[in-house]
């Protein structure tokens, strides 16, 4: 068991991360032959790939789903009819050039992070983790699926970890927290606190769970490296140009979440000499510079978008842009490191 | 990651638990996608298949 763990953290760590993730896939060594996941939500797509190009097949438009992990769970909740919803409004919005990926990968969340930052608590966080849970698994599956193509050697393509409902309980247990500590109006600012650093890793010896300036970081260093090693003749759009400085602080020439033009006064304030917290800055500070290079490593350490087409480069931006805005890190075996 | 950590900054400075709420939610919401990124990143079985549009 321990030789396995090992085995995921070095191939987390050298190819898609140093530190993200469950913490407890090692609690069923046996992979299931099928996903032991709920089957009233499980469709099996068809073999075409069209895309609706009407605006009368836009509004008609569904999507069907291939198997993925899902567990009985209170904590997620599928809501198949939103999801055909919003993408019926993706295809009707845009047009010639949609396409799954970019709805799934790259639409999708930044809308449901626009409904989490826009009403808190009275989202329907349930329903909406259900759709990042769609978005995160397919989307793990489509980068396996073009590092497969473009470098057929890489150590990820011939190592396999398949989901497991351990791991799965894991992660819902892990959200499940984070929703009891929303309850409790006394406690709730000491938890936001709290989510901004690394945390102890219930697993001795394991490395600290990242927090949300470590990840930030991480995904910064991620980000750049991309940015700055494109594929051998491709050049990154100019619609991915970021600069960031700062605490929490990257300007991207096309942002997507709604909410960040309205905390670019706290983004400037953290970072002035008059900002209102400097304590807390300069404990998060450097955790989050320290993580910038462990992103950096992922593209820079054997793994690289060498071999990636046009189309799915930018398709790795995109995620990779909006992970670094809203979503967590991009890759790696999260709380592992 | 960005946006969360502003709201949780933000919380933090002015002791707003509304604001801390949707920085917890936010923060609960990256993890269900980054553990399913993993799973599906690592998932070595069977034929990789998206979904689709129908």
């Amino acid at each position: 068991m321990a030789r396995r763990t090992a085995l995921v953290v070095v191939l987390v760590l050298s190819l898609v991360a140093a530190g993200c993730g469950g913490n407890d896939n090692d609690a069923d060594p046996t992979p299931p032959s099928t996903f032991a996941a709920v089957t009233t939500t499980m469709t099996t797509a068809p073999t075409t790939t069209a895309v609706p190009t009407t605006t009368e097949e836009a509004a008609m438009a569904s999507v069907l789903l291939p198997d993925y992990p899902r567990w009985e769970t209170e904590t997620l909740s599928a809501a198949p009819e939103r999801l055909d919803s919003l993408a019926a409004g993706y295809l009707a919005d845009a047009g010639d050039e949609a396409s799954m990926e970019r709805f799934l990968f790259g639409q999708m969340p930044v809308v449901v992070f626009d409904e989490i930052f826009a009403e808190g608590a009275e989202a329907d966080a349930e329903e909406l983790f259900w759709l990042l849970h769609l978005s995160g698994y397919f989307g793990g599956r489509w980068l396996r699926g073009e590092i497969a193509d473009a470098q057929p050697e890489a150590l990820l393509v011939g190592f396999s970890d398949p989901p497991t409902e351990a791991s799965f309980v894991d992660t819902m247990t892990r959200v499940s927290a984070r929703l009891v500590a929303v309850d409790d109006d006394t406690t709730v600012v000491e938890a936001a606190r709290a989510a901004l650093f690394d945390r102890p890793n219930s697993i001795e010896g394991e490395a600290p769970i990242p927090g949300v300036a470590d990840s930030f970081g991480y995904n910064v260093g991620y980000m750049l490296e991309i940015l700055a090693t494109p594929p051998e003749g491709v050049d990154a759009s100019p619609r991915f140009d970021v600069t960031c400085d700062g605490l929490f602080s990257c300007s991207y020439a096309s942002p997507k979440l709604a909410v960040l033009p309205q905390l670019a006064d706290t983004q400037a304030e953290i970072n002035s000499a008059e900002s209102s917290a400097p304590g807390l800055v300069a404990e998060l500070v450097p955790v989050q510079n320290a993580a910038e290079p462990r992103g950096r490593g992922v593209w820079s350490g054997g793994l690289s978008v060498q071999g990636f087409s046009r189309e799915s480069y930018d398709q790795l931006l995109v995620v990779s842009r909006d992970g670094a805005s809203d979503r967590s890190r991009q890759c790696s075996g999260g709380d592992r490191r | 990651m960005q946006a969360t950590g502003l709201v949780n900054v933000r919380a933090v400075i002015d002791d707003d638990p509304e604001r801390a709420k949707v920085g917890i939610i936010a923060e609960a919401a990256q993890i269900v996608w980054l553990d399913a990124y993993i799973a599906g990143l690592t998932n070595g079985e069977g034929t990789i298949e998206l979904p689709t549009f129908g």
